[in-house]
């Protein structure tokens, strides 16, 4: 289990909107080139995510279960190259002056991947941290 | 939003029971209007499906997503629902009696009413298709040993 957590300076439902509009990521996250909402209702997301990466452009397809200002369950149904599993949650917690954010994944390497577990298991906490870094600054600018 | 449930016992144990109806590969064999089921995903814990149901003399595509939790109960929601509704979600769910398993088909739904059908009567015939599902299922498991 890969975990990473915040600390935002903004109301929990303003964190947890932003984190459940998928279409705003465009505008907080650099290198997500784009978004394309499959089906939304409220409580469930089925989405396609392009990003830019330094081999080209990747595109992942998830489902999402959004539980109003708990939590949003992901389920990558096709993962980013490499990655044979990418499965998590982001949970949202009421705090003192503002709301704790915790990001949480599950991997697996595909057969003969270049980089071992561990490797990618670094690279990916990295990389939610930088996420949630972002979300905190668009979130107090 | 409309709501209903429906039961039906099953002599038979929990996790057999929750397990094949995780299958959907076998509801052609056990609900008629099915033509054919294509899973695009599954890895035991989320699956994603296409159903092609015949619906008054109509072959139509159904899109699911279904989701398993740790107790076996199953919760789905239909990115395509099926023609008669704009909007479906639900559980099947699996619970341990003394004479064997309940499974329980619960359903949040916004019904495609057509004008001359009421809502309660749309409710009924919805229960009553339900019902045949579950019956069918019970059949089908009896028929395989489970």
């Amino acid at each position: 289990m890969i975990a990473a957590t915040s600390f935002v300076r903004a109301p929990l439902a303003d964190v947890y909107h932003a984190f459940y509009d998928i279409n705003c990521w465009k505008d907080v996250l650099s290198d997500v080139v784009n978004v394309n909402v499959l089906y939304q209702d409220g409580r469930h997301q089925l989405f396609e995510m392009t990003v830019a990466r330094p081999a080209g452009h990747e595109t992942v397809r998830g489902i999402r279960f959004c539980s109003l200002n708990e939590s949003l369950t992901l389920c990558q149904t096709v993962p980013p190259p490499g990655f044979s599993k990418m499965q998590g949650m982001w949970t949202f917690h009421s705090a003192e002056e503002g709301t704790r954010v915790v990001a949480q994944r599950e991997i697996a390497l595909v057969p003969g991947a270049t980089l071992s577990l561990d490797d990618a298991s670094q690279k990916l906490h990295r990389h939610l941290t930088a996420n949630l870094e972002a979300f905190k600054c668009w979130l107090e600018r | 939003m409309r709501e209903l449930k429906v039961s039906l016992m099953l002599d038979a144990p929990v996790s057999a029971v929750a397990a094949g109806f995780w299958d959907i590969s076998t509801w052609q064999a056990f609900w008629q209007p099915v033509r054919s089921v294509t899973v695009t995903y599954d890895d035991g814990v989320h699956q994603i499906f296409e159903m092609n149901v015949e619906w008054l003399g109509e072959v139509r595509t159904v899109r699911t997503v279904r989701f398993r939790d740790r107790q076996g109960t199953i919760s789905f929601f239909c990115s395509t629902p099926p023609s008669n509704l704009l909007y479906q979600r639900g559980q099947w769910s699996f619970e341990q009696v003394s004479n064997g398993c309940r499974i329980t088909a619960a359903r949040t739904y916004i019904p495609k009413l057509d004008g001359q059908t009421a809502p309660e009567a749309f409710d009924a015939e919805f229960q009553e298709r339900l019902n045949q599902i579950l019956q069918g299922y019970s059949r089908f498991f009896a028929s395989v040993g489970g």
